[in-house]
């Protein structure tokens, strides 16, 4: 149960290659939100939205979502709780009882890079809690001088990326072979770059095609956030040790407006609006080096589930079997080394 | 939604001590059951039932056979139950459910018959909670009967075996508790394996499980309690071993309170079990012993507010120290919680 389960309900997309493996590299769950698509999202409503879209999804990805972090004890470590709780998602659907998807068979959490070197023992202890499926952390540094713009729970100040501090923190994430993920907006870009070139070895995840603004100040500004976006995203594409995720382009922040319409928006109109960042990432960083995620339920709040990955198919239409194979299912299995 | 629930609905209760702090060391959760009177008992049906009034702090998870992997090797398939109950126990400890810590401690399953190999996936168990798994409960209930129901059918005397006693000693080594299910009729076997194995920490369930179905125990209640009052004393008289108050309202046990036409008040259940529990209490000590809902397989005989005013009757004759132990510091200290 969503909170806009209604409106999405306006429009129904039968799912295109219903039959094409999908990992879904990039959802969220939480317990209880304030958030406009769903105060809860526990695995039965992800598994309602996977089912009712009719895509085959096989594996799914977890990603930080400040979920059931521990009430109590040292505030470092309290992501803990969150690896557990998703590592016991992904234990009911690993029992066969819950269908064929594989919920949470990565886990992606969250460590404050800003402890340092002390951020080790935070990703100790994170590993530890789910030795067999913890794979990383993210700390987004999504910031705007615009405060019209979300500000990001992790973010305290702008040039995040570029903090000594902070980098002495991803130092450990490289250390422990971990990825890490990086949700920013397209004018910080350069930032992810400079990082990626101090940390060769570290596999870096940019989430959500590198977040091309479009709300607020950015609105109506498409042609100038576009020639920014692709020059940025042009240079980190040269950073082979970075990947793309590739969706998370219909949100509120992109100003699309989906959200204000009375139905929400199609697949065509979505390809339409937002289908060149898709189509430029691939040709920037190639089929090896990205991967589509549904950003859900971040994502539910401008579009339908099943809408999304139709909206991702068409962009790839003419893409070989091989192609279609890397970028919906075997770069996000090999990144995150799953099994399914 | 419990199966039962319409029936239950027919009674209602204040609760008694409402602010007296209580461990749970006993229950089970699972996603799907067919024929179980609570076909699904995850965090939010548990909780629903905790909520009802007592003050219930923590508990304690029992293996129940739940989210079993679907693959790999079958030793280690029962590793997912661990994982799934220690994300639940995250729920929990994130405070978003309330203030009590659901599964603070986690018992496991797997089969000790093979002995040393059981070690493996006691090892895995531990990785898979480090900080909140305990042991293994090991079902030992076997009866000639047909009619005595079978918990789940296990080879007779397990408890004597040598790969048994092999697999047991695993735990010790690790310093995680042997908790036994068993009928009365087999106490005297696991007597003989504490004996045996004088460094492990072991639990026994539900009192010691008393018949009081089938053809040799129907009618017979007072003899039977004679039988288990002497297979008791015995157990009792091993130091390393605790017992578990409650679990004695199951269909096993034959009070048949299932079949009337309204569940049971706690004064009738108090009355019914006051002699167990005074008996168990006597031989063991508030020291060793610990009340439990075993819930949700005992609401097939009442709800789980019910319940804990039946214990908190059945226990009125004792001291506050004496009580504060009962229903939480006995379990906090033998599952090692700190809640």
């Amino acid at each position: 149960m969503g909170n806009n389960d209604a409106w999405l309900a306006k429009l129904e997309e039968p799912a295109l290659e219903p039959e094409l493996p999908i990992c879904d590299c990039h959802h969220h769950l939480w317990g209880y939100r304030d958030h406009p698509a769903a105060t809860r999202y526990l695995l039965d409503d992800l598994l309602a939205d996977i089912n009712d879209s009719g895509h085959n999804i096989v594996s799914t990805v977890f990603v930080d979502s400040n979920a059931m972090f521990r009430a109590r004890g040292d505030r470092a470590t309290a992501p803990v709780g969150e690896v557990e709780f998703a590592n016991g998602v992904a234990a009911m659907c690993a029992s066969g009882l819950y269908g064929k998807t594989q919920v949470a068979a990565g886990i992606i959490s969250h460590a404050d890079m800003t402890l340092g070197s002390a951020a080790g023992a935070v990703l100790d202890g994170l590993a530890r809690a789910a030795p067999a499926r913890f794979r990383g952390v993210r700390h987004s540094a999504a910031w705007d001088a615009d405060d019209g713009l979300p500000k990001h729970r992790h973010v305290k100040a702008p040039q995040l990326l570029l903090d000594e501090t902070f980098r002495a923190g991803i130092a450990e994430v490289a250390r422990r072979g971990l990825v890490y993920e990086c949700y920013l907006w397209h004018p910080q870009l350069p930032e992810l770059t400079d990082l990626a070139h101090a940390f060769p070895d570290l596999t870096i995840i940019c989430n959500h095609c590198g977040g091309p603004l479009g709300a607020e100040s950015y609105r109506g500004k498409r042609d100038a956030v576009m020639a920014e976006w692709r020059t940025s995203m042009a240079e980190l594409a040269k950073c082979e040790n970075v990947m793309v995720k590739l969706g998370g382009v219909n949100m509120v922040v992109n100003g699309h407006d989906w959200e204000k319409r009375e139905l929400p928006p199609s697949s065509d109109e979505m390809v339409a609006a937002a289908g060149s960042y898709i189509e430029q990432s691939i040709e920037l960083f190639g089929v090896e080096r990205g991967m589509f995620e549904s950003n859900y339920p971040a994502e539910r709040t401008t579009a339908g589930y099943g809408a999304v990955w139709n909206f991702f198919k068409k962009i790839t239409s003419s893409f070989s079997a091989d192609e279609k194979a890397a970028l919906y299912h075997d770069n996000a299995a090999r990144v995150y080394r799953l099994e399914v | 939604m419990g199966t039962n629930d319409a029936w239950l609905s027919g009674l209602d209760e204040e609760i008694i001590e409402p602010d007296l702090p209580i461990c749970d060391p006993h229950h089970h959760l699972w996603g799907h059951r067919e024929g179980a009177i609570e076909p699904r008992y995850l965090l939010e049906e548990l909780g629903a039932d905790i909520d009802t009034g007592h003050n219930i702090v923590s508990t304690v998870f029992v293996e129940a056979k739940a989210m079993y992997r679907a693959h790999g090797p079958e030793p280690m398939k029962a590793v997912g139950e661990i994982e799934f109950v220690n994300g639940v126990a995250a729920m929990s400890a994130s405070g978003l459910y309330g203030k009590t810590r659901v599964a603070a401690g986690i018992i496991g399953a797997t089969d000790l018959d093979v002995g040393e190999p059981a070690g493996e996936v006691l090892d895995e168990m531990i990785a898979a909670a480090p900080d909140r798994f305990r042991g293994i409960r090991c079902s030992a209930t076997w009866d000639p009967d047909p009619a005595v129901r079978q918990h789940r059918r296990a080879p007779e005397h397990r408890m004597m075996s040598e790969g048994h006693r092999a697999g047991v000693a695993e735990l010790g080594k690790r310093g995680l508790i042997y908790e036994a299910w068993c009928f009365h009729t087999q106490i005297p076997e696991l007597t003989d394996l504490a004996r045996a194995l004088p460094d492990v920490d072991i639990v026994l369930d539900h009192l010691g499980g008393p018949i009081g179905i089938g053809g040799a125990y129907e009618g017979r209640r007072d003899e039977i309690m004679e039988e288990w009052k002497r297979a008791l004393a015995d157990l009792a008289a091993c130091s390393n071993v605790s017992v578990k108050l409650g679990g004695i309202f199951m269909e096993v046990n034959g009070f048949g309170w299932h079949q009337r036409p309204g569940p049971p008040t706690s004064d009738e259940l108090a009355e019914a079990a006051r002699p167990y529990f005074e008996y168990a209490i006597d031989r063991f000590g508030p020291d060793r012993a610990m009340f439990e809902s075993n819930f949700p397989v005992e609401k097939i005989s009442t709800g789980y507010k019910v319940l804990w005013n039946a214990f908190k009757k059945a226990a009125r004759g004792y001291s506050p120290l004496e009580k504060a132990k009962l229903f939480r510091d006995t379990a906090t200290r033998v599952y090692g919680i700190g809640v």
